[in-house]
């Protein structure tokens, strides 16, 4: 079924968590690992903005339907945020403007740069680029939504379990517009396959990579992919990025697992 | 202790979406000269993500208050423009042109390269530029109001609470950070001199010309209004931004060409001067 970008942005609701007992949190508090790998969803949500940069700057925002989807979607991931945040804050953990600007100083220089190297390669590669995009996109959000579902298999709770599946729900619907724009311009150009096929192989990391510190990155992904059901989910994500013109037969998620050894020996 | 007053927490929870619930002028017969006025205020309240992309390669992103504004603002832009697609019974006219030219192209590239000169005080930049564009925005919207009638007007009026809201935090971002930084001030000067406004008219000169003419024709005190509201922001007193709209529609205040000229004026005249 085509993507309706209308109904995306008319459906595009808060995530709202008013209804919650957060109280549960205080009876239950959540354990210090679950605590560690919500504050990195959490920091990779609010991170949203700087995605967003990165595509601004290359033709990506000269279609309609991406700008339209890019402006909804950067407010729903901040909901993200802020609902985790929300959590965090029951448990003592502020996340506050500050500390998050914090995070974004600590990138460096890598944060200077990242936009320059973007619009130039967006520039020099033209309209093909945004096949990138939409592929990197999709195989986030696909890791992303991925994450959310492990970590209530892993964590359930009566006040999170509800709330990272409004979270996990939300995500589903970037999935499909990624995924339907990637397939789109993939299957119209041999040169948005190749390079895109490049890309993916050679620079994807899991979500958060590249602005979460390093131990952070292998910290969460070990918790929520380990174990056979982890390994699964691994596996399944693989699958579906290979499903994209193009893409066939790539393994981004268990070739970035294995750089940094989290896949079992 | 903070001293800002606006509340992006509370903003960022109450941004607004959708109006189309509320409007009861759609489908109401517009006289031709609104229709026209409202769709050039479409076309600037829209296109949020052109001006992102040269805000959001400098230090501005770091700032995730300002960042966390500018999600709830841009979402809000998105749905002010729908609801004027509403009124005028025009299919959503596209939010970015389908073809940029070259210079827009590699803006951002140059604004990333740039940031790394100007750092911090680029973001009392882009404030003030917001700042300064609500107030020529507010303008064409309360002419827009004063020509309308009846339930477009009332629902004007509510798109107006949605935009002065928004303007608030600029105005109080920008003269928080214009008065801490003369860096900011002397760079807020030449960037706004430099710029056409409101902003994106420098991409409908026509549509510029005619909206800030009818502007003037019903209140032509509007520009001096105008250059008085800009003129408190901390260093930004005398720019004529307004005047200097009103008498050259679309173009900047200041034309960047002028300063080359200028600079070998400077030069021949001190050359001039050794040799007296």
């Amino acid at each position: 079924m085509a993507f309706d970008i209308d109904t995306f942005a008319g459906d595009s609701v808060a995530i709202g968590w008013g209804d919650l007992d957060l109280d549960a949190f205080r009876r239950d508090p959540l354990p210090e690992r679950t605590l560690r790998t919500l504050r990195y969803m959490c920091d990779v949500e609010f991170h949203t903005v700087c995605y967003l940069r990165d595509m601004l700057v290359t033709p990506s925002h000269t279609d309609g339907d991406v700008s339209t989807f890019m402006t909804i979607w950067n407010r729903e991931e901040y909901w993200h945020g802020e609902a985790l945040a929300a959590v965090l804050g029951v448990h003592g953990i502020t996340v506050e403007f500050d500390q998050v600007k914090a995070n974004r100083m600590k990138v460096g220089w890598k944060d200077r740069l990242d936009p320059i190297k973007q619009s130039l390669l967006g520039n020099i590669v033209g309209k093909d680029f945004i096949a990138v995009h939409m592929s990197w996109g999709a195989a986030n959000e696909r890791s992303a939504a991925a994450g959310y579902r492990r970590l209530i298999a892993l964590a359930p709770h009566p006040a999170l379990t509800p709330l990272l599946k409004r979270i996990a729900q939300q995500e589903t619907r970037h999935i499909a517009f990624y995924t339907t724009q990637a397939r789109k311009r993939l299957e119209a150009s041999g040169r948005a396959r190749a390079i895109t096929r490049f890309a993916l192989s050679r620079f994807w990391g899991p979500v958060g990579s590249g602005v979460m510190p390093e131990d952070e990155v292998d910290h969460v992904m070990g918790h929520l992919f380990s174990g056979e059901d982890g390994l699964r989910e691994v596996h399944k994500l693989d699958e579906q990025i290979a499903q994209l013109p193009g893409l066939e037969g790539l393994t981004i998620m268990r070739d970035a697992f294995a750089r940094r050894g989290l896949l079992p020996a | 202790m903070s001293t800002e007053v606006f509340d992006v927490l509370a903003y960022s929870a109450d941004a607004r979406g959708s109006h189309r619930a509320e409007l009861t002028g759609i489908g109401r017969p517009l006289p031709d000269g609104l229709r026209s006025e409202l769709r050039y205020l479409r076309s600037r309240l829209s296109g949020t993500t052109g001006w992102l992309s040269l805000v959001l390669v400098t230090p501005t992103h770091k700032n995730a208050r300002i960042t966390a504004f500018l999600s709830g603002w841009a979402y809000e832009r998105y749905w002010l423009a729908d609801a004027l697609d509403a009124l005028t019974a025009d299919p959503a006219a596209p939010a970015v042109p389908a073809r940029l030219g070259l210079r827009t192209r590699f803006a951002p590239l140059a604004e990333a390269v740039v940031a790394n000169v100007h750092g911090s005080a680029l973001t009392a930049v882009h404030m003030a530029e917001r700042a300064v564009d609500g107030v020529f925005v507010e303008a064409l919207l309360g002419h827009a109001i004063g020509q309308a009638s009846g339930p477009v007007a009332a629902d004007l009026e509510r798109l107006r609470g949605v935009l002065l809201r928004q303007h608030s935090f600029f105005t109080e971002e920008a003269g928080r950070l214009l008065a801490s930084s003369a860096r900011a001030r002397r760079l807020s000067r030449r960037r706004l001199s430099a710029r056409a406004w409101p902003i994106g008219a420098g991409d409908d000169v026509s549509g510029t010309a005619a909206a800030l003419t009818a502007l003037g024709a019903a209140d032509p005190q509007w520009a001096e209004q105008a250059d008085a509201r800009i003129a408190l922001l901390p260093g930004l007193a005398g720019l004529g931004l307004a005047r200097r709209s009103a008498a050259n529609p679309g173009r900047p205040a200041l034309r960047t060409p002028l300063r080359p000229v200028a600079a070998l004026g400077r030069l021949a005249a001190s050359a001039v001067r050794r040799k007296d």
